[in-house]
């Protein structure tokens, strides 16, 4: 008897366990399933036909993918640049700020993290639509610049979205520093200039390295904006695998699929990893 | 009358034995200490008698019933946690009336029950408050009220006084004795304060890394301490390491290097030779600028030189080299003290102390003079 | 000088405020704006003043679509939270800190996992020749004509599948901070474990559980890739319409004016999330607190896709804070 009863009061219910394995089981079966779809001989991934390395080496001489992944890097880089650089400096504006303005301001900072994707693409292609059939005339009359969606647009559209989300990271950071390093550095006769350069940034860095890096990763990651105010042509590596999955499960992209898992679960463990160790 | 029966009761966490063997019992009606520094075992012993955790081996009995693998909502004991653990998002009324809702009180007898035990805790006209919105004082008061309304058979507190100041803590610890008065249900009071559980308890378990070291009344356990560990836990001591030489009777005397032969009351029947330890707390010597007359042949006198003087109020401490010995003295202020001859740092002086106010320890442990208040001095 | 230096502060946040003024906030009332303009030939925007756009959202189409769009928020919002609430007490009791950083790192790294390889992944893996499609018809389940892929069932499950973790972390970052030993003094007063979990852990979690139904509503109304690449004829939603009026037909004031209809459907939850918050957020002083704290969930949301740890430090302060009181 005791043994069934052995303290059923203290032992914990095993249904939110269960509930999480099946949870990671549902979040991983699918990613499996592609890992070995990519080494399956088969042209249309269906059933196993035999281990096979060819859809890396296809993907190694596709130069479609590698194009496109050099304009993903150009683009994610110019975003990455200037959104971290504008998002640090709303970060430090909101965290010092005190007035009633501040409210107005982070509502227009915080919206765009969880206004849908395609709202923020089309509200932007039809500014850019409306400025071009406006001025694109007389810019290009004057200035002998023709006005039309490509990089430039893409690049706009991923700093307005990264920024919010560089913003939201660096303020953690700011507020989890201890303002009295302030106070002290004050204390000690530095000027405000030198107390930016030599005690605030150096202790928000690891915050403005994460932004960035969260800038890069969505800049990277985006469809849905790009596609919307991307020129003709353009081709960054969601619009290619997007275009190639309309016309069902290219084998290819398998292979494509598991070099970018390989990445991020090396991204993510390797920054969690580095974290952990700067902590001890 | 016995109430609630510990029986052998031990547990690991790994490796760690956290509670080995413990066995004891408590009477109903009282308050009963468990008294032991941190990791001591006491909060495991009050969470396994709460029903929080399960313990390896050993049974807990309430009132004759086993309740070892009962689960917390079906046993009869209820608990103040240390933290209170009130609902933030209820009022105090939705708090007190949690147990009776949660175990389908009908709601009529809810609206009786209540403010009758908001009245106990004195807490009438706050019941629309939310936690956040009481004093650490109030927020205790809602969990005690809260825990009592169940009509529990024992009322477990967790260093109830803890999280309040140290005014608070006094204020509370008369009304938690007021209450237990009222109530006359049995309290087991965890806490690591050795004058919380003197004042308060009827009984106290002294507990040291998962054992019961010694049980009994506060008076029992200041004055007739077993061991070093209970002597140095509960108020403060002097410890002696001695040979008994010179049996005389129910008195002997006690050899100790660089010391001046002690004349004690050998309690223990200790037979020559042996080799005894003995606690002897600072408030039995007294302190004499000048040389008392012996009146009494039981009486030790004691030449030495005073190494540091604490006044502090009511009473100050001394604490005076003789020979090889640092003593630690209490000297009560009976008279105005500025009317006193004050004894000074560097004063030589006198001590007395009668040979029935020592206690020979069963059980000696070097590493329990950390314990003692010692100052810091070279 | 005080004047000065707050001056400086407020050129600080100029540069990101003008810019998101201008592409964030001015795009939006544009679209307002570009639903009262005529299409011209070439798919741009013609001259004059029209209310064209608004009458043909009369489409006999769009009321099977919308309709589809709500509910399918609705439900993935509803299953989301659902899972992640046990998955969050379930992280936040697991005592060491390892072993919950690394189930927490599993449940985000799908987050940060390429969304269209995400999609991708449920191609191949609802695909009529691929593993699950085997295993229900050999397991009998479903007969071998059943097409798991392209119908408003794959696009619901993707879109539970990809906003998980989105509810995951809000609800986590109040869990954690939860005191489980509230739910011992439930049990301690006699209450059975659901009980205590649905009177003491679900109103302790509850601002967490709203934060998660915005992070996650308002996403799935506009979701628009998800149906586009696993839905079918059947399962079109708000979202993919207005790609369609942009991509296929060229129609850029009906696709405004769809857009107008979905802005206010996500402008609706979200003022009503900031009005209970008010509401609820202001009772008590400690409350105020609570609610303070709230106000950065978002932020830390954030951080903790990348740090979990941070999530434990900023939190062990708040506890220090907490415990300072």
């Amino acid at each position: 008897m005791k043994f069934f009863r052995k303290n059923r009061g203290a032992a914990q219910s095993r249904f939110p366990m269960l509930i999480t394995l099946l949870t990671l089981i549902f979040l991983y079966t699918p990613l499996v399933m592609v890992v070995i779809a990519s080494f399956n001989a088969s042209k249309y991934g269906g059933s196993w036909v035999g281990f096979s390395l060819i859809w890396y080496e296809k993907l190694f001489h596709h130069d479609v993918i590698w194009n496109a992944l050099l304009n993903t890097m150009i683009i994610a880089f110019f975003s990455t640049f200037f959104s971290t650089v504008l998002g640090t400096l709303a970060a430090l504006y909101l965290y010092r700020s005190k007035s009633k303005f501040k409210s107005v301001y982070s509502t227009l900072i915080y919206t765009p993290l969880i206004v849908p994707d395609i709202l923020m693409g089309i509200s932007l292609l039809m500014l850019f639509v409306l400025v071009i059939s406006v001025c694109g005339g007389w810019v290009n009359s004057i200035l002998g610049i023709n006005m039309h969606l490509g990089f430039t647009t893409i690049i706009i559209a991923h700093i307005t979205f990264c920024l919010s989300y560089v913003t939201m990271v660096v303020l953690a950071r700011l507020q989890e520093f201890d303002h009295s390093l302030i106070e002290a550095a004050q204390d000690l006769g530095a000027s405000n200039l030198y107390i930016f350069f030599k005690v605030t940034l150096p202790i928000i860095m690891p915050g403005i390295i994460a932004g960035a890096l969260f800038a890069f990763t969505l800049s990277i990651d985006d469809f849905v904006i790009t596609f919307f105010v991307k020129g003709a042509g353009d081709t960054t590596l969601p619009i290619y695998i997007q275009s190639a999955m309309r016309r069902g499960t290219p084998a290819v992209i398998n292979a494509l699929s598991v070099i970018f898992l390989v990445l991020t679960f090396v991204f993510v463990f390797g920054t969690q990893k580095l974290l952990s160790r700067k902590k001890s | 009358m016995e109430i609630l029966r510990f029986e052998n009761i031990t547990k690991k966490y790994g490796q760690n034995t956290v509670l080995e063997d413990v066995s004891f019992s408590i009477n109903a009606g009282e308050v009963f200490s468990l008294l032991g520094p941190s990791g001591c075992g006491k909060t495991t012993l009050l969470r396994i008698c709460g029903g929080f955790e399960p313990c390896d081996s050993g049974r807990v009995i309430l009132d004759g019933v086993d309740i070892t693998d009962q689960p917390p909502n079906e046993r009869a004991v209820r608990t103040v946690f240390q933290n209170y653990a009130l609902f933030p998002h209820m009022t105090v009324w939705d708090n007190v009336a949690f147990g009776l809702k949660a175990t389908g009180v009908d709601p009529k007898t809810i609206n009786e029950e209540v403010p009758k035990y908001l009245e106990l805790v004195q807490l009438s006209g706050f019941e629309n408050r939310k936690p956040g919105q009481l004093s650490g004082g109030q927020r205790q008061r809602v969990a005690i009220a809260r825990a009592l309304i169940n009509k529990p058979k024992v009322l477990l507190l967790d260093e109830p006084l803890a999280a309040l100041d140290l005014k608070l803590r006094q204020r509370m610890l008369i009304e938690l004795d007021t209450l237990h008065d009222n109530v006359g249900i049995t309290f087991i009071f965890v806490t690591h304060d050795q004058q919380e559980a003197m004042s308060i308890s009827d009984h106290i378990a002294v507990l040291k890394s998962g054992k019961i070291k010694q049980i009994g009344t506060p008076t029992e356990l200041y004055e007739a301490p077993k061991s070093s560990f209970v002597a140095a836990f509960i108020g403060d001591t002097n410890f002696f390491e001695g040979t008994v030489t010179n049996l005389d009777g129910d008195y002997c005397d006690l050899q100790i290097e660089d010391f001046p032969l002690l004349h004690l009351y050998n309690d223990k029947n200790v037979k020559e030779g042996a080799l005894v330890h003995i606690s002897i707390r600072p408030e039995k010597f007294s302190v004499y600028a000048t040389k008392p007359e012996k009146t009494n042949p039981k009486t030790n006198l004691l030449f030495g030189k005073v190494e540091e003087v604490i006044y502090l109020g009511a009473h100050t401490r001394y604490w005076i080299r003789v020979q090889d010995w640092r003593i630690s003295v209490i000297k009560q202020h009976y008279g105005y003290a500025l009317d006193e001859r004050s004894i000074k740092w560097g004063d030589f002086v006198w001590l007395s102390f009668e040979a029935d106010n020592a206690y020979m320890l069963d059980q000696y442990l070097e590493d329990d003079e950390e314990l003692l208040a010692l100052p810091d001095l070279d | 000088m005080k004047l000065f230096r707050n001056c400086g502060n407020f050129f600080l946040g100029l540069p990101a405020f003008v810019w998101l003024l201008i592409f964030y906030a001015l795009p939006a009332i544009v679209i307002f704006f570009i639903v009262f303009k005529p299409v011209d030939s070439n798919g741009g925007i013609g001259e004059g003043w029209t209310l064209q756009a608004v009458c043909e959202l009369k489409d006999p189409s769009y009321p099977a679509i919308m309709w589809r769009t709500f509910w399918q928020g609705i439900v993935s919002t509803f299953v989301c939270i659902a899972i992640s609430i046990p998955i969050c007490y379930q992280l936040a009791r697991i005592s060491n800190v390892k072993i919950k950083n690394f189930f927490l790192l599993l449940i985000v790294v799908p987050f940060w996992t390429n969304f269209l390889i995400r999609i991708y992944a449920w191609k191949v893996f609802l695909h009529p020749d691929g593993a699950l499609k085997h295993l229900l018809v050999w397991m009998g389940v479903i007969p071998q004509s059943t097409m798991l892929l392209y119908n408003q069932w794959a696009v619901l499950a993707v879109m539970i599948y990809t906003y998980i973790p989105f509810a995951v972390l809000p609800i986590y970052s109040v869990a954690e901070k939860f005191d489980f030993s509230l739910l011992d003094a439930a049990k301690d007063l006699g209450a059975s474990s659901f009980y205590a979990f649905r009177k003491v852990f679900l109103p302790g979690i509850s601002k967490g559980v709203l934060t998660a139904v915005m992070v996650v509503l308002i996403p799935a109304f506009g979701a628009y890739l998800i149906p586009d690449l696993v839905g079918g004829k059947d399962s079109h939603l708000v979202g993919d319409m207005i790609a369609r009026r942009v991509f296929t037909d060229r129609n850029l004031p009906h696709a405004s004016a769809l857009s107008a209809v979905l802005m206010i459907a996500v402008f609706l939850p979200l003022v009503a999330f900031i009005w209970f918050r008010k509401i609820f957020g202001t009772k008590s002083p400690d409350d105020a607190k609570l609610q303070l704290k709230q106000q950065d969930t978002k932020q830390r949301l954030g951080s903790s896709l990348l740090f979990t740890s941070d999530t434990n430090v900023s939190q062990n302060q708040q506890k220090g804070e907490e415990a300072n009181e």
